[in-house]
């Protein structure tokens, strides 16, 4: 071969040794995901035995049958988070995307005062939320309901938004704000139909880390809800757990299941969001 | 020239600037109302609370009044001071090692080669998980009879016997602190990635004709260009680590024996299981005083810092 | 049909910049006046005040008999063709075209014939399905000149249309937007800091600085009786040559004393300016534009020494070094910076050697080498005299 050759063929095998070294990183780090799948399907037996066996060979979907699907309040708890987790969702970019947008390119007084607002409300504990919210929404009757976990979501979620949606914001010219403002629009009109088609990848992003924040909520799960009803499935899982912990086959069903929606959802908008934390990351 | 009457035309004129002006606050104005409304009222309430002596009883009339009482007792309270040190060293050990975890992944991940774009995508799928599943998992993993970790630290020969990590005291919060370390990294692996993407190549070729090596280039380009990413990473990761609950409420509930107690969870013991709430808003002020004051500093520093440089 | 009238308009911004300072000012229905002047002098913002994207701070702007001061944009049946086109990405070029048309509720059906019937005058019944990013810069161009055209609206707004694209491009869209404008007779307000625009496209021309009104009239009376310093500098290419002299009285005669000699003043120079002999003993701007210097005979005119002479095919610009200070006052300066930053500079150092160069131009039978010297003089007629304090033309 020539030197050429050779020297390209060396910098491919490295290239490919640099593939097997992230096949070997991934494993390891998402082997507890593997990991907490593989105990759902296992046999009984195979589960707390030592040595631990990575590979199931006896497959066992009893717990599944038997309990998960028949045992309906494990399905009332999933639907219970998809309603928390959209409603979130829904209501964060409606609220955040016209603020970000205003934030962003608007003359508005006092735009420090509110971007700052904005940034120290992801400081706050969500149990510091949970205790003031816990007081109110008994007092208003809002305790045990969907919107009251949608609104306690949303408080973290909207901030969040925010600041994601920002610099999206700032990336879209206001020339054609003002362009469409000429052109027969009013100022939310120009919003609506040009800003926002443009500014799509960053809503979806926004949408998506809203939806993970409303399903993946622990603390306002298991403060502002009381009935077994209205159990999302994270706090199902606690409960569950507690009273099932050496049953780790029906728990890392519970938690298989917990944790499938997400992560379709992340798997399908994945390519977004890595644009949308380069955009929306540190470009400040 | 058309005439209007002075008077007129001036009335019309103020009305209609004023409806110019509140047109653009209209954009704000809906996150604005709901945030005073969800979000400020509630934590002034907190306030309010903390000098309260609001119990299960005066939960719906609203307690008396005690100022300080609820934060001298909070203080007295022999859990205050190892709840805050636990505070402490887990932010910090969790931090320092996801930054650092993150940044080797990412520079690993910002070569090229097959499948890496892809790959770097799958660390996201930890993001997917709730945290509550996380939890579970590791109970499971770092079981002390079958967990899958005592089975691979004996088989590397680094202990000999098992251990029930998250069941002893002393290790229990190193514990804790693998598994945050774990939830922490697909951020600040995909922050720090973005941050060196964003570093010019002609940078490094410039260095390596001046003759700087690897770690030269290191030392002098990639860590001063990834100063905004690193900020933002550690500033961020700190916050969210300080205040994070659930994890810690999953794993070990605080235990054993109060080793792995941190703030959020002295706080809910008192507001949702002794019902002592005005102690426990007490606690979380404290702790939202604590974040604040540590983002200004870390802030104000970091400021210093550039304009010196 | 309208035009558009500057009431007495003013508009500060935060911090105490006041971008226009009480414009009074008709642009006349049908015509295409051509607002130019060094950046920051005000244009942009008083166009955009005509379209209502900026708030006046005071005074009323009236596009024909309505004041539309206080309007939305989309209340004043303007439109406008903006510097970077702001064509909406995601739409393709018949859309973008059609969306003011669809704002206004007209007919799919007419939208439609409209369309077709525009992109066919400006040559786009190609690309009706691209999307602006597939377009090459003086095709996007054409594209917002249709979304501006179509809506046939009483005013159309030009800001710097022509500045993004090359000089070639830039000539032949010149003729084409003259040529659109005087077909369809709709007033239009151009926005330039390029004055052979302004002066080939205008029927009549504005000329700002900092935020003012200094001369409007059309180009030729802009080039041939400039109000003040600052236009008489920023009309003309190459620029007016602008030096100090310092005027004597010498019996009956008025004597301008440059450098070491002394010229007197024609008669019918004083006759044309009889103010010029209240400025006995002070000193004045003398202006003589490149192309209105004469070559005369030794002794009867200003002396100097050939630097450099440019061959531009028909014609020669002979640079004459003269012992006289160039004039630096700040309007002079400020149009200096605005074509080369180092060129202020420049002219405060000849200012203090008290030489300064004289650009003249002269057809190609005109011989002249590097050394050579030479006599200039005005042509008849043609030299300028300014008021150094106020920049007044006298």
């Amino acid at each position: 071969m020539s030197a050429h050759a050779e020297r390209r063929a060396s910098r491919s095998r490295r290239r490919w040794l640099l593939t097997l070294g992230s096949v070997l990183l991934i494993a390891v780090f998402l082997f507890p995901i593997y990991w907490m799948m593989a105990t759902a399907v296992k046999a009984p037996d195979q589960i707390v035995v030592y040595p631990p066996k990575l590979v199931p060979t006896h497959f066992d979907f009893s717990v599944w049958t038997d309990r998960i699907f028949k045992e309906s309040i494990f399905v009332r708890y999933l639907l219970n988070s998809v309603i928390v987790g959209v409603g979130t969702a829904v209501l964060s970019v409606v609220l955040a995307a016209p603020a970000a947008y205003g934030l962003a390119h608007l003359r508005i007084r006092g735009k420090g005062a509110l971007l700052l607002l904005n940034l120290s409300a992801l400081m706050f504990p969500a149990i510091m939320i949970a205790t003031p919210l816990f007081v109110i929404f008994n007092r208003l009757g809002l305790a045990n309901s969907y919107l009251g976990l949608i609104l306690a979501n949303s408080t973290l979620a909207v901030p969040f938004s925010i600041v994601l949606l920002r610099p999206f914001f700032l990336s879209i010219p206001y020339e054609l704000t003002e362009a469409a403002r000429i052109d027969g629009c009013t100022r939310f009109g120009a919003f609506a139909r040009i800003v926002v088609p443009l500014a799509r990848p960053g809503l979806f992003t926004a949408g998506v880390f809203a939806f993970l924040l409303g399903w993946g909520d622990l603390v306002f799960a298991l403060t502002l809800v009381q009935s077994d009803e209205m159990r999302p499935v994270t706090a199902g899982l606690w409960a569950f757990f507690g009273l099932n912990v050496t049953n780790w086959n029906g728990v890392m069903a519970l938690s298989t299941l917990a944790m499938l929606p997400p992560l379709v959802v992340v798997l399908f908008a994945q390519r977004h969001i890595v644009a949308g934390l380069t955009a929306g990351g540190v470009k400040e | 020239m058309l005439l209007h009457n002075n008077y007129d035309n001036r009335y019309h004129a103020v009305r209609r600037r004023l409806g110019r002006a509140l047109g653009n606050y209209l954009f704000v104005l809906p996150a604005t109302l709901f945030l005073l409304a969800c979000l400020l009222y509630p934590l002034i309430l907190n306030v309010m609370i903390s000098f309260q002596d609001l119990t299960a009883g005066t939960l719906l009339s609203g307690g008396p009044w005690v100022g300080f009482d609820n934060y001298r007792a909070v203080f007295d309270d022999p859990g205050f001071m190892p709840a805050l040190m636990h505070s402490i060293v887990f932010t910090g050990f969790s931090v320092g090692f996801q930054v650092s975890i993150g940044l080797s992944l990412a520079l690993f991940y910002n070569r090229q080669f097959p499948g890496n774009r892809a790959m770097r995508g799958l660390f996201l799928v930890a993001y997917a998980v709730p945290v509550v599943a996380t939890g579970a998992v590791f109970r499971w993993l770092l079981d002390g009879q079958s967990g899958v970790i005592n089975w691979a630290l004996r088989s590397a020969g680094i202990i000999d016997t098992p251990h029930a990590w998250l069941s002893e005291p002393s290790t229990a919060l190193p514990a804790l602190i693998f598994v945050n370390i774990w939830l922490g990294i697909p951020f600040s692996l995909m922050v720090l990635l973005a941050g060196l993407q964003g570093i010019p190549r002609s940078l490094y070729e410039a260095a390596r004709i001046d003759g700087a090596g690897p770690l030269a280039q290191f030392r002098y380009i990639t860590l001063p260009q990834l100063r905004p990413a690193l900020l933002a990473v550690v500033l961020l990761g700190t916050i969210f680590t300080f205040k994070v609950f659930d994890l810690v409420w999953i794993t070990t509930q605080g235990g054993p024996a109060n080793a792995t107690q941190v703030l959020p969870t002295f706080a809910y013991k008192f507001v949702f299981q002794q019902l002592l709430i005005g102690k426990g808003a007490a606690v979380l002020n404290l702790m939202f005083v604590m974040l604040l004051a540590f983002s200004l500093v870390y802030l104000w520093a970091a400021r210093r810092e550039e304009a010196n440089v | 049909m309208a035009g558009v009238t500057f009431d007495r308009v003013t508009k500060d911004f935060d911090g105490g910049v006041r971008a226009v300072a009480e414009l009074e000012l008709e642009v006349r229905d049908g015509e295409l006046m051509v607002f130019v002047g060094p950046s920051g002098c005000g244009k942009t913002t008083a166009l955009r005040m005509v379209a209502g994207l900026e708030d006046a701070s005071d005074g009323d702007i009236r596009i024909g008999e309505r004041v539309v001061t206080q309007l939305d944009p989309r209340e004043r049946d303007i439109a406008m063709v903006f510097q970077n086109y702001a064509l909406y990405p995601h739409m393709t070029v018949f859309d973008n075209i059609a969306f003011g048309l669809k704002m206004h509720g007209v007919k799919r059906v007419e939208i439609d014939e409209r369309v077709r019937r525009i992109s066919g005058i400006l040559g786009l019944d190609d690309f009706l399905s691209r999307k602006p990013r597939q377009l090459s810069g003086g095709q996007r161009q054409r594209v917002a000149m249709g979304r501006a055209i179509i809506r046939e609206p009483h005013v159309f707004l030009m800001d710097e249309p022509l500045s993004n694209l090359d000089a070639r491009l830039r000539g032949q869209m010149r003729a084409e937007i003259s040529r659109i404008q005087r077909e369809l007779e709709t007033t239009t307000m151009y926005v330039t800091h390029d004055q052979v625009e302004a002066m080939t496209m205008g029927h009549r021309v504005a000329v700002m600085r900092k935020g003012q009104l200094q001369q409007v009239d059309v180009p030729q009376v802009l080039f041939d009786s400039p109000a003040n310093l600052f236009v008489a500098s920023f009309i003309g290419s190459p620029s007016m040559n602008l030096i100090q002299a310092p005027l004597e009285r010498d019996g009956d005669e008025l004597v301008a004393r440059i450098g070491e000699q002394r010229l007197p003043l024609p008669p019918e120079a004083i006759a044309r300016n009889p103010r010029v002999a209240d400025f006995a003993g002070r000193v004045v701007a003398l202006g003589i534009r490149p192309e209105h210097f004469e070559l005369v005979g030794a002794g009867e005119g200003l002396r100097g020494t050939v630097v450099l002479t440019e061959a531009l095919g028909s014609e020669r610009l002979i640079h004459v070094e003269v012992e006289a200070s160039p004039v630096v006052t700040d309007e002079v300066l400020e149009v200096a910076v605005d074509t080369d930053v180092a060129a202020a500079e420049g002219l405060k150092w000849e200012a203090s050697q008290r030489r300064t160069v004289v650009v003249t131009r002269f057809g190609v039978e005109v011989a002249a080498n590097v050394g050579d010297s030479v006599e200039l003089r005005a042509a008849p007629g043609k030299a300028y005299f300014f008021d150094l304090e106020t920049g007044r033309a006298i």
